[in-house]
């Protein structure tokens, strides 16, 4: 791929994340390049939400280390190397290089689609309420949904819905993306709209790590797909040689019942 | 029956100065305490919904006692107890342009910590209604907790907490007639002291008991005009227009 350099955007180390007894991660390793697109798929339960999750710091980790732009996530190392929980505040500036898509979308439902993308900009970055309005409306054309405004998210779509919620995230200018699961809760009719989306997404250069179910969408945009089982990463590599010589056994067994 | 209609116009047309008097105390004390009540059960809720237990626990200490404890005995024992005990005295405060009362201090306070108690319940309850996915949508685009509270968390909890809040200020008007006893001179002290000039008991308590009806309707019309402009943005239909539709809501009202 033309578009990829080498300089990794987001570092994910050994990262091991329990809810009480429950391993659900148990030490993922993941890099991902500037203009990368990376696909997680696997079973459910498989950890795929929780590790996405934990990029942004929306889970703690239990042990392993993020980095994002070189920059340690969630902690600050001190001068004599030790790692200390950095602050709230930090860390809320830390989350704007990345965006997030929720399966659920998560739009406030008290703003119109409009207010929605520009609520953040003002608040967060400081940008002024006409040069933010100015990218919110070429945010939503982009989308498809320039006439969509003035809407509450009661009155849209799923589809939608969920495309506001992209450019929403997208008007934070963020360095990278995370997709969770963006088309789950979709009906199928309006999955398409939103896939169309994250495509264009990926063929403008921007970084994303996608958990999907959506096959046809891992095949067709992702650079690299990575299978997630059982909370280890157990195999990963180009869409074809995932999808047509899988090499671990329980790669097989998950593709022999989704495709 | 011992009944004078003449006086019963007579108090509920024109109300003697000491009347209106009371009328006014009730009114400016149910706002200052119903104000302070939301000041501080805004600031329990958002302690007690803290993981951190040293912000936790006295929040409900505090909801525990003001909730277990008659509002009567909390007004004696703030005002007259403290006094007596000599821990604390309300002495009359001196603002420039008029004296205010230790008496109405003791009451706003008492009326407001008691009513705090309440408030931070429902406001809990409020922003426990609001979902989860709310504030993780607001963390991922950078807000801060005070940001996400203030421009997401709570502009919805308020729409789910103005019905209960404004039944919390019907009640609160009812409840000032409690600090009669400790000599506030409200609507309900008023009407004992022309009573016991005039001995018209049957007349006056009927007066008292309209202007407290006329005082609740009065604030039930605006609660249903707050309720709407809160439920505005959310675009929902109101419950009989779903019901019945709008064409049946034209028929229904004759049009």
């Amino acid at each position: 791929m033309a578009h990829l350099s080498e300089e990794p955007i987001i570092e994910a180390l050994g990262i091991h994340k329990a809810f009480g007894e429950l391993q659900i991660l148990k030490g993922i390793s993941l890099q991902v390049r500037r203009g990368e697109v990376v696909v997680l798929i696997g079973a459910s339960g498989s950890g795929k939400t929780t590790f996405i999750r934990c990029i942004n710091l929306l889970e703690d980790i239990q042990a392993g280390r993020i980095r994002v732009n070189g920059r340690a996530m969630g902690y600050r190392e001190r001068s004599d190397g030790r790692l200390v929980r950095d602050s709230e505040r930090n860390i809320a500036r830390q989350r704007r290089d990345i965006g997030m898509v929720f399966q659920r979308f998560n739009l406030f439902p008290h703003m119109t689609a409009l207010e929605n993308i520009i609520e953040a900009p003002i608040q967060v970055l400081g940008l002024s309420r006409a040069a933010a309005l100015e990218d919110a409306r070429r945010l939503l054309g982009r989308v498809g949904l320039a006439d969509k405004a003035d809407h509450y998210s009661s009155q849209l779509s799923g589809g939608q819905q969920q495309r506001v919620a992209i450019a929403r995230a997208l008007a934070m200018k963020p360095q990278a993306m995370l997709f969770d699961e963006p088309t789950s809760a979709l009906d199928p009719e309006t999955v398409g709209e939103v896939l169309q989306v994250m495509k264009e997404l990926a063929e403008e250069g921007m970084t994303m790590v996608v958990v999907t179910h959506e096959m046809g969408f891992a095949r067709e945009v992702a650079d690299r797909v990575v299978v997630l089982d059982q909370g280890e990463l157990i195999e990963q590599g180009t869409p074809e040689q995932i999808f047509s010589q899988p090499q671990h056994p329980r790669t097989r067994a998950f593709l022999s019942r989704v495709l | 029956m011992n009944f004078s209609w003449d006086i019963f116009w007579q108090y509920l047309l024109q109300p003697s100065d000491v009347y209106l008097y009371g009328l006014w105390l009730t009114c400016v004390i149910s706002v200052l305490s119903m104000a302070l009540g939301c000041a501080l059960g805004l600031v329990a809720a958002l302690m007690r919904l803290s993981s951190n237990p040293l912000l936790q626990y006295p929040v409900r200490f505090y909801v525990w006692l003001m909730r277990g404890t008659p509002l009567l005995v909390q007004i004696v024992f703030l005002y007259t107890a403290l006094a007596a005990g000599g821990i604390f005295r309300f002495e009359d405060l001196d603002l420039g342009w008029f004296i205010l009362p230790g008496n109405i201090q003791a009451a706003i306070i008492a009326l407001g910590l008691n009513e705090g108690a309440y408030m931070a319940e429902i406001i809990r309850a409020g922003i426990g209604a609001v979902d989860k996915g709310q504030y993780e949508a607001s963390r991922s685009l950078g807000m801060t907790f005070g940001k996400l509270m203030r421009r997401i968390v709570l502009p919805q909890a308020f729409r789910v907490i103005v019905p209960p809040i404004g039944n919390e200020f019907n009640v609160m008007l009812k409840n000032t007639t409690l600090v009669s006893v400790i000599g506030v001179q409200e609507l309900l002290l008023s009407t004992q002291m022309v009573t016991s000039a005039t001995f018209r008991v049957f007349e006056l308590y009927l007066v008292v008991a309209i202007y407290f009806l006329l005082l609740t309707t009065l604030w039930g019309f605006f609660q249903r005009w707050l309720e709407i402009r809160f439920s505005q943005s959310e675009q929902h239909a109101p419950a009989s227009s779903r019901m019945f539709g709008r064409q049946a809501m034209k028929l229904l009202r004759g049009r």
